[in-house]
């Protein structure tokens, strides 16, 4: 069994973990598992929940502001 | 099934002209033996099989060896090649031609791919790659198995998933502890012991309603309750001042206390003079780990007045002088790593100052600023000086001529504004203190600075509460897929482990059977999130692990090559090809015979490429594959590389020296045969022999004691063995006892039909007592107190009824 055909199978044996493993997918190469591109995109998750935070508490715009 | 028909290497390594192994003899399939001495350019056949299959040499590539020097040197690159030709309905050939404009990827043709597809274990072992497996840890234990049963990628996946969950976990932590410093600060200003948006909405409200403002419902309208506030804080001018200072306390309070450096920094210049006295000297620091490994080397060798690395004899005390250098260089390298390590320190203490002055320096309060005008030209100064120190720290000791920043203003300036923490901070104390009398404006005030504070923190808190749930469930899910992984690569090792047990029991238990107490090895998976694998063995019924707590280093090889054999046998069953290289060079010699014996007696159906530098084995082996081809490596030569011959055995080279009438050679060659013969099967048979000092046999002494073992051992009331009438024969029938007495005479003259005689008659007599099977002469054996005289596997049984004729 090739590695591909591992991650298929456990979508199957593991439906709940299907769409964080159709998620992780684009990072397994040749050679390997893509880290550090996986954690910057992490990175950018954390970044992103600062950013909607701020958006949620921003004053709103009204008349006089 | 594939066969390999020819392997041929050109321009490759230690190989200039073509070499050609021939696995075909008769229009059969057959395997190869190769004998050469060492430096001959045998292990260049491997290293080519091996770079046809994987594009690099292993072995090599660790000793840093580039592709770019693979091919033959006077070749330039040029057709440099390893080529295979097979029997198969669907793969013919493949070849690898090194590729000049890219070393790392050889131009392939033929059926590669699938070849591949049926050469799934690597079929070559060389003998450093049996000491290395049984040497490795554990852990690279655990990588070389996985790799090698085809789950290379998963465990390269496996790896890098674990890196990465450990940094996010990493990550996780620091924002678990983020959340909780939050969740305190929160609780501390509200004065509620939980934290989520209905108490802080409480608490704002609760101030709200004290400054007559409109009370909210959510808290992103939070901002209108602060809003509000700071209008009224605006126009009570005490109210606004006292939250300006309130604001500067918290700041200063984060500023202070604030380290003194000055002392730091004399430290690391007094250091750095001491080293610089030593300049001359230090250049020489690279040269330590030459004087430590000198000082080891010299300790091991016998002679000590000479240089181990030049040769030359020292005129004085080697041993001393070396020692004393060593010492000098060390006391330097101490005093090199104090430098650092203060330097280091150092850096690490401005630059922490250097971001509180970042912080403070924010302040825009203009009465703050008014108050503290000399405390914030202070900071200005250091924030734009102090960058400047820093660089001039960093900087490497051999790129400064002087190190004098003890004086330097900034430097200064730090441990001055640090003895003013307590003026500094009564002042603000004070302020506030005046500014509070009025009770009202210093309620406004204290509220204004917990609504802005509770806002700032609950925001920061949900955004870490969020960042936790979303790093939780990515850990979470990664450390299931990294754990469902990892139990698929250990299930798959275990499966494997599982099925080749018996092939490797054999094996081991085969090539070890002299020894009646360490038996059944297995491989034994650690399982659990650590990946390991460790050995194991039977002694006397007892199971020890590690196996090599009670191997000798040639048992310990044994396993290795059974763990080899059986993982080729299970894994390559549509490819049956093994490439032998020295393999027996640990093992002892009368061990040696063991490892033909258990190719015939389990691996019959494979193709062999055995290589060996060692005589006996060579001999042995062709002894028990007369069909193999043989190859002889005479020689090397730069311009050509080997110089190679196909080599007939002992028994063909008898017959051809017969066949062309020249019975000297023949009866000499006869002699040496037969005494290594006589030799076995005495061995065997436990012949009590007479001994000699001078330890030089003539061949009756040798064959005497023999047939008369034969005939003590084989008796049955009335009757005679076969084999003793075939001695008779051999004796009176053939010029044997007299050939026994001269065959090394040249100018005894024989002929080559007397010499023929001889040869036949014992041949006849060999076909007797060596089995074909397994390529065994008879022993004599006792199991369960019943005497046996015949092969290992049991076919050949001279005691047999049918094998004696009356009297």
């Amino acid at each position: 069994m090739d590695f591909n055909s591992w991650l298929t199978q456990t979508k199957i044996d593991e439906p709940d973990l299907e769409s964080f493993i159709v998620k992780l997918e684009p990072y397994f190469s040749e050679i390997g598992f893509r880290g550090n591109i996986f954690e910057r995109k992490v990175t950018a998750g954390l970044s992103k929940i600062d950013s909607d935070i701020d958006e949620l508490l921003k004053p709103e715009l009204d008349v006089e502001n | 099934m594939l066969k390999i028909n020819k392997i041929t290497i050109e321009n490759f390594r230690g190989i200039k002209s073509p070499v050609n192994i021939d696995f075909y003899k008769g229009g059969r399939p057959t395997s190869a033996l190769i004998y050469g001495r060492n430096g001959t350019g045998k292990s260049s056949i491997v290293d080519g099989w091996e770079w046809l299959n994987n594009s690099k040499i292993d072995y090599l590539s660790k000793e840093g060896v580039s592709e770019k020097d693979y091919p033959h040197k006077l070749c330039d690159g040029e057709n440099s090649y390893v080529e295979i030709a097979f029997t198969h309905s669907d793969i013919h050939n493949i070849k690898a031609l090194f590729n000049k404009s890219r070393i790392t990827t050889p131009i392939r043709s033929g059926e590669y791919e699938e070849f591949k597809m049926q050469a799934i274990y690597p079929n070559y072992l060389r003998y450093s790659d049996l000491q290395e497996f049984v040497y490795k840890s554990k852990g690279d234990k655990y990588r070389y198995i996985a790799k090698f049963f085809g789950l290379e990628q998963f465990l390269k996946n496996q790896s890098d998933l674990q890196s990465s969950f450990t940094r996010i976990s990493n990550q996780l932590a620091h924002f678990q502890g983020q959340l909780q410093n939050l969740e305190q600060s929160v609780t501390k200003i509200s004065g509620d012991t939980t934290v989520n948006e209905t108490t802080v909405v409480s608490f704002i409200n609760s101030i709200a309603v004290k400054y007559q403002i409109n009370e909210i419902i959510d808290f992103k309208d939070s901002y209108k309750v602060k809003q509000a506030l700071s209008e009224i804080v605006e126009a009570n001018p005490i109210a606004s001042e006292l939250a300006a200072w309130k604001a500067f306390q918290l700041k200063l309070n984060q500023f202070y206390s604030l380290p003194k450096v000055v002392l730091d920094c004399v430290e690391v210049e007094t250091v750095f003079n001491e080293l610089n006295k030593d300049e001359g000297i230090i250049t020489k620091l690279i040269l330590i780990d030459l004087y430590s490994s000198a000082s080891e080397t010299l300790a091991k060798l016998e002679d000590k007045s000479k240089c181990p690395v030049c040769d030359n004899v020292f005129e004085g005390d080697l041993v001393k002088h070396i020692a004393d250098k060593h010492k000098v260089l060390e006391t330097l390298n101490n005093k090199k790593t104090e430098y650092i390590t203060k330097k280091d320190a150092l850096v690490k203490k401005l630059e922490q100052i250097s971001r509180k002055v970042a912080i403070i320096k924010s302040e825009t309060n203009e009465k703050v600023l008014l108050s503290f005008n000399s405390f914030f030209s202070d900071i200005e100064f250091l924030d734009s000086e102090m960058p400047n120190s820093i660089i001039e720290l960093k900087k490497l000791f051999n790129d400064l001529e002087r190190l004098n920043i003890s004086e330097r203003n900034d430097i200064l300036k730090i441990d001055l504004i640090s003895e003013k923490e307590i003026e500094y901070k009564e002042i603000v104390t004070n302020k506030i203190k005046a500014l509070s009398e009025d009770k009202n404006s210093k309620d406004l005030a204290t509220n204004f600075g917990n609504v802005i504070e509770i806002i700032t923190g609950y925001t920061s808190y949900l955004k870490c509460e969020k960042k936790v749930s979303y790093l939780s469930n990515i850990t979470t899910k990664l450390n299931r897929v990294f754990t469902k992984l990892t139990s698929f690569i250990q299930e798959q090792i275990q499966n494997t482990f599982t099925a080749i047990q018996i092939d490797l029991n054999y094996c081991y238990n085969f090539l070890e059977s002299s020894n009646q107490f360490l038996k059944n090895p297995e491989i034994k998976l650690v399982t659990g999130r650590d990946k390991a694998v460790e050995l194991e063995i039977e002694f006397a019924d007892e199971k020890i692990s590690p196996a090599y707590k009670f191997m000798s280093e040639s048992q310990v090889n044994s396993f290795g090559l059974a763990i080899f054999l059986s993982a080729v046998k299970y894994f390559n069953s549509d490819f049956k090809f093994i490439i032998l290289d020295d393999v027996v060079n640990s093992f002892d010699s009368f061990k040696r015979p063991k490892v033909s014996q258990l190719l015939a007696a389990r691996f019959s159906d494979f193709q062999v490429l055995m290589l060996t530098h060692d005589q006996i084995f060579f001999d042995t082996v062709q002894r028990d594959f007369p069909q193999w081809n043989r190859y002889k490596f005479t020689s090397w030569d730069y311009t050509t590389g080997p110089r190679c011959s196909f080599s007939n055995n002992y028994i063909e080279e008898i017959q051809k020296l017969i066949d062309d009438d020249d019975p000297i050679g023949a009866g000499q060659k006869l002699g040496r045969y037969l005494e290594m013969i006589f030799g076995i099967v005495n061995q065997n048979l436990k012949t009590p022999i007479q001994y000699k000092l001078e330890n030089v046999y003539t061949l009756s002494e040798f064959f005497n004691p023999l047939v008369k073992r034969f005939k003590d051992k084989l008796k049955l009331p009335n009757k005679k063995h076969i084999i003793s009438n075939s001695f008779l024969e051999f004796e009176q029938g053939t010029i044997f006892r007299n050939y026994c007495a001269h065959y090394k005479n040249e100018a005894t003259q024989f002929t080559s039909d007397e010499i023929d005689g001889v040869f036949k008659k014992w041949m006849e007599i060999e076909e007797q007592i060596y089995c074909d099977s397994c390529k065994s002469y008879c022993h004599l054996e006792n199991v369960d107190s019943i005497e046996y005289v015949r092969c290992n596997c049991g076919s050949l049984d001279l005691k047999e009824e049918e094998k004696f004729i009356n009297n």
